[in-house]
């Protein structure tokens, strides 16, 4: 399977294609000559009475220049060739968090029905009491029942309430760095929905808001849909007010963020808000209808549908509600970012480094991470069966419970290089015969 | 030993019987089938003639004498050899075969170059025979100098020459006839027979003029003009850009086969070359390169016509 990161271009080579076909069919061809030594006596009215020759003579030439023309679209479109399905590892990776205690003999059972013959790693996850990662690797066939499964509950409620959810994915990279004979790994995500968290719509608005919200395709050095390899770097630019900026720059830190380590698309948070920021609150009436559904606004202005559910009480009446809200707090908004550019995150903040354990952050976790994120599911139950059910059967449309399908971006094989080859050997060739033409 | 031009054997038997006899007196080095300005030193008898004071007595035909009673003295027909000079026409145009075969070295198509170079080894067989001195020139040198000169000597090793000369024969530059002929025009006199296609920049008239000139100082001069089917409008192929491959700038879109106007400007073209040369003595003759050369060297010898 061939993956495309610029579709346009591909499309721009296709129809720059077209050029040498009109030129050969347009420009005016003289017919080959042949030689008569009588030549002399023709008549040279019968001129009108040959017709017009139009057919591409040459048409090994116009076929290799037609392929020079989408040889090249196809190498700066970004294409990238993805193995076989067979090339595929898949992780899956359970969220030990102190949330999941409610439901954790429910996702013992969930987790044995997700385990499959490609499974090849899983991978429990969670925070100990004193705030540090704790992760076991288990292999699918390890895999605890009964009361050795409790042995895994969910670590106990304390200072830090949520599992970042960045971890997860830091496991799946270390653990997808150990897995030989795949080009790629997939990763199934158990966690819960936590609806009293997690606003319904901000699933159907992301959409909107970054048309690649879902699959989208990521900003690097190298162009899109590539995870930069080489040296670390900080990947995260801070751009927020002093003394904001070191306070959630100690946050990242804790969630697990490593500037020296880390590698990921260049994405900015915007701690603040800044001024340019406004935009991004909406009156609470006007934008985020506290039953059924209503209609958002979102920063570019345009006008989406959407299902809006709040806890009671929030927001209070006339306040100015953030676009994305986490655990009932303001979490996170986006700004739509053009084709080619990089994610913008902002967390309207006052000063206060928020808890990001709601889905809505696992996504933006995956996202930074340089997941794709290929499909996601709501779900309207706020029931642990209702919850598992819609995991395991990833209905469309109900519920913010599962990103599934995650897969790596070391997946693929880049193209362009090949065809940026042949595109420069076709051009020799033409070069060559341009020289050699009389 | 250099690789020389063979004649087919069976080309050879059929020509056996030919006698390529000169159309003039001619006064040559040694014996041959032409006839000598000089008479009476042959050995065909030719006429009597009444007896003079001074006569030598051993011409006197003594049996006439005892029957008439008058003294009569035989005279012979004296016969002799002449140099044929052979002036093939090195033109590109004379590389060509036909508008859909390229001309090639060795076996490859017919070309009139080619064809030229047939006519040259089989009438310079018989004229060998017949005990001639053949000689060629060949046209198309740089600045309109000869190709190849093979002057015309007696003796074997002159003929392997002139055949190996015809064996490696190609095309040269496109260069007019008239000043070869002006050249051989230096040269004793004796029979020239030029072969090409007399497709010349000035309408044949230097060549005509020049041919007259050959003609007035009494060499027998035979023009045989070589084309192919395709110039004479009866290839098979269809419309087509062509160009003069000595003009190859010059490309004209036309139709060969079935243009009523090529045939008669080309028809028209020879006749006028034809008709000047034959008022100025010089015989005419034609052939195409599909012609089978026994039939056509057959007519040619024997008088019948111009092919």
């Amino acid at each position: 399977m061939i993956e495309i990161a610029r579709p346009a271009l591909l499309w721009t080579g296709a129809l720059a294609a077209l050029l040498p076909l009109a030129l050969h069919l347009l420009r005016p061809r003289e017919r080959d000559r042949r030689l008569l030594p009588t030549a002399r006596f023709l008549s040279r009215e019968t001129r009108t009475r040959i017709r017009i020759h139009r057919f591409p003579d040459h048409l090994v030439l116009l076929l290799l220049r037609m392929a020079f023309c989408l040889i090249l679209g196809a190498a700066l479109a970004g294409m990238r060739w993805i193995g076989p399905s067979e090339g595929i590892g898949e992780i899956v990776i359970v969220d030990r968090g102190p949330g999941m205690a409610p439901v954790w003999s429910d996702a013992e059972a969930a987790l044995a029905e997700m385990v499959g013959d490609r499974t090849r790693r899983i991978i429990l996850v969670g925070l100990d009491e004193d705030g540090s990662v704790t992760s076991e690797s288990i292999a699918p066939g390890d895999l605890p029942e009964g009361e050795a499964w409790a042995t895994l509950a969910p670590v106990e409620q304390g200072p830090w309430t949520d599992v970042h959810l960045a971890h997860l994915l830091r496991e799946l990279r270390t653990a997808g760095g150990g897995l030989a004979g795949v080009d790629s790994i997939e990763a199934r995500i158990l966690t819960r929905a936590r609806w009293s968290a997690w606003h319904p719509g901000t699933l159907a608005l992301r959409a909107e808001i970054w048309p690649a919200g879902i699959g989208i395709e990521l900003v690097t050095d190298e162009g899109l849909g590539t995870v930069p390899g080489g040296p670390s770097a900080s990947s995260i630019r801070l751009l927020a007010p002093e003394g904001v900026e070191a306070a959630f720059r100690e946050a990242l830190e804790l969630w697990g963020y490593d500037p020296t380590r880390d590698e990921g698309p260049e994405i900015e948070l915007m701690v603040g808000p800044p001024d340019g920021l406004g935009a991004l609150w909406q009156e609470a009436e006007e934008s985020s209808p506290r039953e059924g559904d209503g209609t958002f606004l979102l920063p570019d202005g345009r006008v989406v549908p959407g299902a809006g559910r709040f806890l009671g009480g929030f927001p209070p009446d006339g306040a100015r509600v953030p676009l994305f809200r986490g655990g009932g707090r303001p979490a996170a908004a986006a700004t739509g970012p053009g084709p080619g550019e990089p994610c913008r995150i902002a967390l309207p903040l006052d000063g206060v480094v928020p808890i990001l354990g709601e889905l809505v952050v696992l996504l933006d976790a995956l996202l930074w991470e340089g997941c794709r994120v290929r499909r996601a599911s709501a779900g309207e139950d706020e029931s642990a069966a209702e919850f598992w059910r819609v995991l395991l059967e990833t209905a469309d449309g109900i519920g913010p419970v599962s990103a599934e399908l995650i897969r790596t971006e070391e997946a693929g094989r880049p193209l362009a290089r090949l065809l940026m080859a042949l595109a420069f050997i076709l051009a020799l060739g033409e070069l060559i015969r341009v020289r050699a033409l009389p | 030993m250099a690789a020389k031009f063979d004649l087919p054997p069976e080309l050879l038997d059929g020509i056996e019987d030919l006698a390529w006899v000169g159309r003039q007196v001619a006064r040559g080095l040694g014996p041959g089938v032409h006839r000598s300005t000089l008479v009476g030193l042959g050995e065909d008898f030719e006429r009597h003639r009444p007896y003079q004071q001074g006569d030598d007595l051993r011409h006197l035909d003594w049996r006439l004498l005892a029957r008439t009673d008058r003294l009569h003295v035989r005279r012979y027909r004296e016969t002799t050899n002449v140099r044929t000079t052979f002036i093939v026409d090195g033109s590109p145009s004379m590389g060509f075969a036909g508008i859909e075969v390229q001309p090639q070295r060795g076996k490859g198509p017919l070309t009139k170059l080619r064809y030229a170079v047939l006519l040259v080894a089989v009438l310079g067989h018989l004229a060998r025979d017949a005990g001639d001195l053949p000689g060629l020139v060949v046209s198309g040198g740089p600045d309109g100098t000869p190709l190849h000169i093979q002057p015309a000597r007696p003796g074997r090793e002159a003929w392997h020459a002139l055949l190996h000369a015809l064996h490696g024969l190609e095309v040269g530059e496109p260069a007019p006839l008239a000043p070869i002929l002006t050249r051989v025009g230096g040269l004793p006199r004796g029979r020239v027979v030029i072969l090409s296609d007399f497709l010349q920049d000035d309408q044949g008239e230097a060549f005509w003029t020049q041919a007259g000139h050959l003609r007035a100082r009494g060499d027998d001069v035979t023009a045989i003009r070589i084309l192919t089917p395709d110039e004479l409008g009866q290839g098979s192929a269809a419309d087509g850009l062509f160009a003069d491959p000595e003009d190859p700038d010059r490309a004209i879109p036309g139709r060969p086969r079935g243009d009523r106007g090529y045939i008669e400007r080309l028809e028209g073209y020879y006749r006028r070359v034809a008709l000047e040369l034959e008022d100025r003595g010089v015989l005419w003759w034609e052939a195409c390169t599909t012609d089978p050369l026994l039939p056509l060297l057959r007519g040619w010898i024997r008088g019948e016509g111009r092919r």
